[in-house]
């Protein structure tokens, strides 16, 4: 399987090489949006900085089986003040909306890789955006993403003392509690102690952690992933992480699941899924006291992305339920769902969802 | 295959079920090799995705056309429907239909388990789908060894019928070639070999080619001399005297003068192995249609001895000319060796000779000769479905021989006479010293012999092994009384009375 990874990987690193110059000095993407803060409802600003690439993706092993981040990077060819750039153009281009606006704001700078891998972002450049967020009042949550061997005490340390009283959270791809699915199945080639010592670190820095599952990884089927996805939200939510995000996997260009997917091998998951593993793993009401459950999937309602069938007002009336959902955290409106009249989609759901 | 490797541990008293894509066209072969539950949930998969089952074959329900199925969704909605394609009741008839059709796959397999020949009913609903076909070949070839002990070797069911490849390694065709091979023994006063064709009748000295056959040979005084060997597919080579046991007495098969390659090869083989047991010297008479049989003597004698004699074969091997031809070669080669061995005192008789051979056959070499040692009297019934056979001193029966079976049921009396002969084999120690009631189970048996199938004969002897105190018919194999703790093992058909 690794083989496989590792050719389909190649031919991706391959066609980067001729990414243009100017590219370089924009970020993959910038928005804001609604989003659920720790307390209440507020906005998101994302930054995507375009960097080196991840290095596991990069690495011997080639990287995760559903992952297709590496197409945003651009290979060796960029270099810190590149990277400042693009930070510098979404920075400049939002910042006066941000100040102006009443509602507080979370702001999430992902690179599609770590952020705490010197590699991808420098020290310096890091120390240069704590700078940046600080200066801004109303940015009171902070989330970057990481694999766990990029971690470090001094890095968390700095990081903490850069940001003042603001919540940081620590975004890590843990996608699952099992490690066999882990390791075997989404080649990710991190364990769960692992990620537990990481928990630990983080919390001697008052660092927050997000967790992110992943849903319906390849090789299980659709009933089998609910069981994997309950039992990892009732495992973190035992361990009272600050925020899970369940992912649900889209196909992602030049991945493992894109090759299978093509095959018929691989299935994107159904809403009905997502949201049944959601109540199932949530249960009550009292136990998003101390996490929060997020999910916002990608390429959602799309054949690529989580999808419940190929009526239009069928999908977005799931992407609402859920929506609702993260925005408030109140677990009546997966609920609702359950019992409010269905599309006929959902009897095809219950006669597939053993074998795809 | 995996559940044979998993078998040979566990009690074979657990239930096996089964799960994942399976369709009913499969249920068969997955009875056969021994599961008990299958799961049918994919049949709901499948109609989600609009296909339509007739266990032939999967159509997409908006090409139906003509629904071969009269079940209540068939005559109901599901004809109107086929065509919508957002239609909830459309995916739920279907799937009412698709689960019907496989319970009556399984009704069927049920039925067919008590009243027909399984393993042709294997074979037939195999032929749908290549990977069933190479399942049951692998199974044929990898796991003879296990499958054996699953497999009677005897079944009422007749004719059972060989309806291609997929039959000729059949495991009951595999057992009774292995137990030829080594339990068959040259009669010593043999003179002469004689090949003959098979005939569609059964057993074949009830044809009347064959009846033809014996009218020439029973012209000379020296016919028990003679060895009649019968080339058949799929068996391959059988000695007039086993011509009435199992699986001899019932197959059939479609006969066209037409050979494939590979039933040429048993045939070849098994001749070659069977004559290589004679005596060099021993002339060989082949009677036998041209082309496909005279191209398997000669490639089987081509690294043999003996000295092979063609008759002349003209318009079939009835026709009166073919018939004279076999009479001048019989008179011409029937002095041509003459044994030393001439003292056959009862054997000669033609039952006697079958039984004595039918013994070796079910026991092991030897048995026969020794059990008939005194003079021996044949009693059969009115419709001579069975025979006795009583010592002539003692009057006491020594066994019956069931033609319908084709087995010869020794009794207890029988078997004590040649008790040391038969230690080892086909025994079953019993924990205690009478039997009570008719059936065996598991707790009961203390030891056992490795060799036991599905009926056969098993000698029960008392708990210190002394002496036999009953007879039985085998209900499971050595295998599963080795790891079973519980369950009936056998039906006594004689025991001892208190």
């Amino acid at each position: 399987m690794i083989d496989k990874v590792k050719t389909l990987r190649v031919r991706t690193i391959h066609r980067l090489k001729g990414m243009p110059s100017e590219k370089l000095n924009k970020p993959v993407a910038y928005w804001i949006k609604e989003d659920r803060l720790l307390d209440k409802i507020g906005k998101e600003f994302t930054i995507i900085l375009r960097t080196k690439g991840c290095s596991w993706a990069l690495g011997d092993q080639g990287g995760c089986t559903m992952c297709g981040y590496i197409q945003d990077s651009c290979g060796d060819t960029i270099n810190s003040s590149n990277i400042k750039n693009q930070f510098m153009h979404a920075w400049n281009d939002k910042l006066e909306e941000i100040q102006n606006d009443t509602d507080d704001y979370i702001i999430k700078i992902f690179n599609s890789g770590s952020f705490f891998d010197d590699e991808e972002i420098p020290e310096d450049l890091r120390k240069f955006i704590y700078e940046q967020i600080a200066y801004v009042s109303n940015i009171t949550e902070v989330v970057v993403e990481s694999r766990t061997e990029h971690l470090s005490r001094d890095k968390l340390f700095q990081m903490r003392s850069e940001l003042g009283n603001r919540h940081v959270e620590i975004g890590i791809g843990l996608e699952t509690v099992n490690d066999y699915i882990r390791l075997n199945y989404i080649n990710k080639g991190i364990t769960f102690e692992e990620f537990l010592d990481a928990v630990n670190l983080c919390k001697q820095c008052d660092i927050g952690i997000r967790a992110y599952l992943l849903f319906k990884p390849p090789f299980i089927s659709e009933e089998s992933a609910i069981d994997d996805c309950v039992s990892s939200i009732e495992t973190l939510i035992d361990m009272q992480v600050n925020t899970i995000s369940v992912n649900p996997v889209n196909i992602q260009r030049g991945t493992l699941v894109e090759y299978l997917w093509q095959k018929n091998q691989y299935h994107v998951s159904s809403y009905y899924s997502l949201m049944k593993s959601l109540k199932k793993g949530i249960i009550t009401q009292e136990r998003l006291k101390n996490t929060r459950v997020v999910c916002d999937p990608s390429g959602a309602g799309s054949r690529r992305g989580i999808h419940s069938c190929s009526k239009k007002e069928c999908n977005i009336r799931m992407k609402d339920f859920l929506k609702n959902f993260v925005l408030s955290q109140d677990i009546v409106f997966l609920k609702k769902l359950g019992e409010e009249e269905h599309c006929s989609c959902k009897l095809k759901y219950h006669m597939q969802k053993m074998f795809n | 295959m995996l559940n044979f490797d998993t078998r040979k541990e566990v009690d074979p008293n657990l239930l096996f079920m089964v799960s994942g894509k399976i369709l009913p066209n499969s249920y068969p072969i997955l009875i056969y090799l021994g599961f008990d539950l299958i799961d049918s949930s994919y049949m709901l998969y499948l109609s989600s995705k609009n296909l339509y089952d007739t266990i032939d074959h999967l159509l997409p329900v908006y090409k139906m056309k003509y629904f071969p199925c009269s079940c209540c969704a068939c005559k109901g909605n599901l004809t109107k429907l086929a065509s919508d394609k957002f239609s909830k009741e459309k995916i739920e008839q279907l799937a009412l239909h698709n689960l019907i059709t496989a319970k009556n796959q399984m009704y069927k397999i049920k039925q067919f388990l008590k009243t027909e020949d399984y393993r042709n009913f294997v074979e037939k609903s195999s032929m749908n789908d290549i990977t069933l076909l190479s399942m049951l070949k692998v199974l044929d070839h990898q796991y003879f060894e296990e499958i054996r002990f699953e497999t009677p070797i005897m079944q009422d069911v007749k004719p059972i019928e060989s309806i291609g490849p997929s039959s000729y390694s059949r495991p009951d065709f595999q057992e009774y070639r292995e137990e030829i091979i080594k339990n068959f023994e040259p009669e010593p006063w043999t003179k002469l070999i004689i090949l003959f064709p098979c005939s569609a009748k059964k057993p074949y000295s009830e044809s009347k080619s064959h009846k033809r056959f014996h009218d020439i040979m029973h012209k000379f005084k020296e016919f028990p001399d003679f060895q009649e060997f019968i080339i058949t597919s799929p068996l391959g080579v059988i000695p007039r005297q086993l011509e009435d046991i199992y699986p001899v007495n019932s197959y059939d098969i479609s006969v066209t003068g037409i050979w494939d390659s590979e039933e040429s090869l048993i045939a070849q083989e098994m001749l070659t192995k069977i004559i290589s047991m004679y005596d060099p010297k021993i002339p060989i008479i082949c009677h036998l249609p041209r082309e496909a049989y005279h191209e398997i003597v000669n490639n089987a004698m081509s690294t043999l001895p003996h000295e092979v004699f063609f008759s002349e074969v003209d318009n079939g091997v009835t026709s009166n000319d073919s018939l004279k031809s076999l009479e001048n070669l019989l008179i011409k080669c029937k002095d041509i060796f003459n044994t030393s061995d001439s003292n056959k005192s009862q054997y000669h008789k033609s039952w006697i000779r079958k039984f004595v051979k039918i013994l070796d056959y079910q026991f092991g070499k030897g048995i026969g000769r020794a059990l008939f040692s005194n003079e021996v009297k044949i009693y059969p019934n009115k419709d001579k479905t069975h025979i006795n056979i009583r010592d002539v001193n003692s009057k006491k029966v020594i066994g019956v021989f069931i033609k319908k079976s084709g087995q010869l049921e020794i009794s207890i009396y029988g078997s004590n006479l040649i008790k040391d002969l038969i230690k080892n084999i086909h025994f079953i120690v019993f924990d205690g010293e009478i039997i009570g009631g008719n059936t065996l189970f598991r707790p009961g048996v203390i030891n056992f012999s490795e060799d036991l199938k599905p009926d056969n004969f098993a000698f029960v002897w008392n708990q210190k092994k002394e002496e036999i105190i009953g007879i039985a018919r085998m209900l499971v194999g050595s295998p599963y009384i080795k790891n079973s703790k519980s369950g009936p093992i056998a039906k006594i058909y004689e025991k001892m009375k208190k």
